[in-house]
């Protein structure tokens, strides 16, 4: 009889808390940190060796389905002809999407711009030349979530990212306005987790 | 009119996206320019003492015979060229294994250059690049970068006396990189 009413309360406090994960949530802030790799397959950087690429952001929920999301974002680039190593960052701002918000799996799309600065330098000793470019992003980022739990999720996202570059004196880059257009994607792994309460 | 206005639109729209973007101007209208450009670090110099019989036979391109070693020549029928060796540091991808022809670009930024002889009266031991006097033609001024290669250099007064004479080229950069090539021995005549 004891080992019985044992087993229904297991049961019942696993119903509860499956329960529990499946009520509406009012979080608002979350914190993301995706690892990757980037690529650069245009223009001026398609020589280049894509190598790590990590971001970090901050989201916010605006309503159930659409929020802000801020992320800061570093990806390594080397080309082995011209021996130039580009530092890539980007400081996006992006609305974004939320097509599930109640499911496990959710699927968000974000669309947004910000600033881009890449730092090349050439690692050759005997002349060494560094430079830094600014520009503009324009930023896309696809991102499937799973949750864990109630507060952790994992997800799989893919960033593209097509700028524009400002005028500048360049040494490095080929100083000609087609390449100061130019174009990076990564794609990455990640967590996230949400600060905040169950709604009442 | 509302509809004209689209379909304008559109035309213009669409005209630009499919409008072939290329990084040096296609001068010939052949698809691929004859020349493009990359960028290099200098790490050696060769000089010479050339004839100046330029022939075309290309657009850009143009045939140079050097002074043979111990060979006599009028100063104003030839010219020192100095040609440049280098690491490329920046690449115009666009035209990575195509038929056009690099031109080399260096852009090492200049701290002196001198031109230099071994007969002492000719070029009073040393011609600089902030000298009042002209003797050659072509001296890259301080501060500047290289540019690109070969660098062509008319020697434009003549000698006191005709001489045996051979040319040092030494070129120093910002980051304290010190250059130097000698040409071959001539015999200048006025």
């Amino acid at each position: 009889m004891k080992r019985a009413i044992l087993l229904l309360l297991c049961i019942s406090s696993m119903y509860a808390f499956s329960q529990e994960s499946q009520e509406p949530t009012n979080h608002k802030i979350g914190v993301e940190l995706h690892i990757g790799k980037i690529f650069s397959p245009y223009r001026f950087y398609k020589n280049h060796q894509g190598y790590e690429h990590l971001s970090l952001g901050l989201t916010k929920n605006i309503t159930g389905q659409f929020g802000v999301l801020f992320s800061q974002s570093y990806g390594r680039l080397f080309s082995e002809r011209t021996n130039n190593r580009t530092i890539v960052t980007t400081t996006i701002i992006a609305p974004y999407v939320l097509f599930f918000p109640e499911k496990k799996t959710n699927l968000r799309i974000s669309l947004g711009t910000g600033l881009l600065h890449l730092h090349s330098k050439c690692l050759y000793d005997i002349y060494p030349v560094s430079e830094h470019i600014y520009g503009m992003p324009i930023d896309g980022n696809i991102a499937v979530f799973y949750k864990l739990s109630d507060k952790l999720s994992v997800n799989v996202n893919f960033d593209a990212h097509y700028d524009f570059l400002f005028n500048g004196d360049y040494q490095l880059l080929i100083d000609d306005p087609y390449y100061y257009k130019t174009f990076f994607y990564s794609t990455n792994i990640g967590v996230r987790y949400t600060f905040g309460k169950k709604s009442e | 009119m509302k509809r004209l206005i689209y379909i304008l639109t559109i035309a213009i729209l669409s005209i630009t996206a499919c409008k072939k973007e290329m990084p040096e101007p296609d001068s010939l209208g052949l698809g691929i320019p004859s020349t493009y450009t990359n960028k290099y670090i200098l790490t050696g110099i060769q000089g010479g003492v050339y004839i100046n019989d330029t022939v075309w036979y290309d657009a850009h391109y143009y045939r140079i015979t050097p002074v043979k070693v111990k060979d006599t020549v009028k100063y104003s029928d030839c010219y020192i060229k100095l040609d440049f060796k280098g690491n490329l540091v920046g690449e115009n991808t666009f035209f990575s294994g195509t038929n056009a022809i690099e031109r080399k670009y260096f852009i090492n930024r200049i701290s002196f250059f001198y031109i230099c002889s071994d007969s002492g009266n000719f070029f009073m031991n040393c011609y600089r690049y902030d000298r009042k006097g002209k003797i050659i033609e072509g001296m890259p001024v301080k501060g500047q970068l290289l540019g690109y290669a070969p660098i062509k250099f008319t020697i434009v007064s003549p000698p006191n006396t005709d001489k045996w004479v051979s040319f040092d080229i030494i070129i120093g950069d910002d980051q304290g990189n010190v250059f130097k090539a000698t040409t071959q021995e001539v015999f200048l005549t006025r």
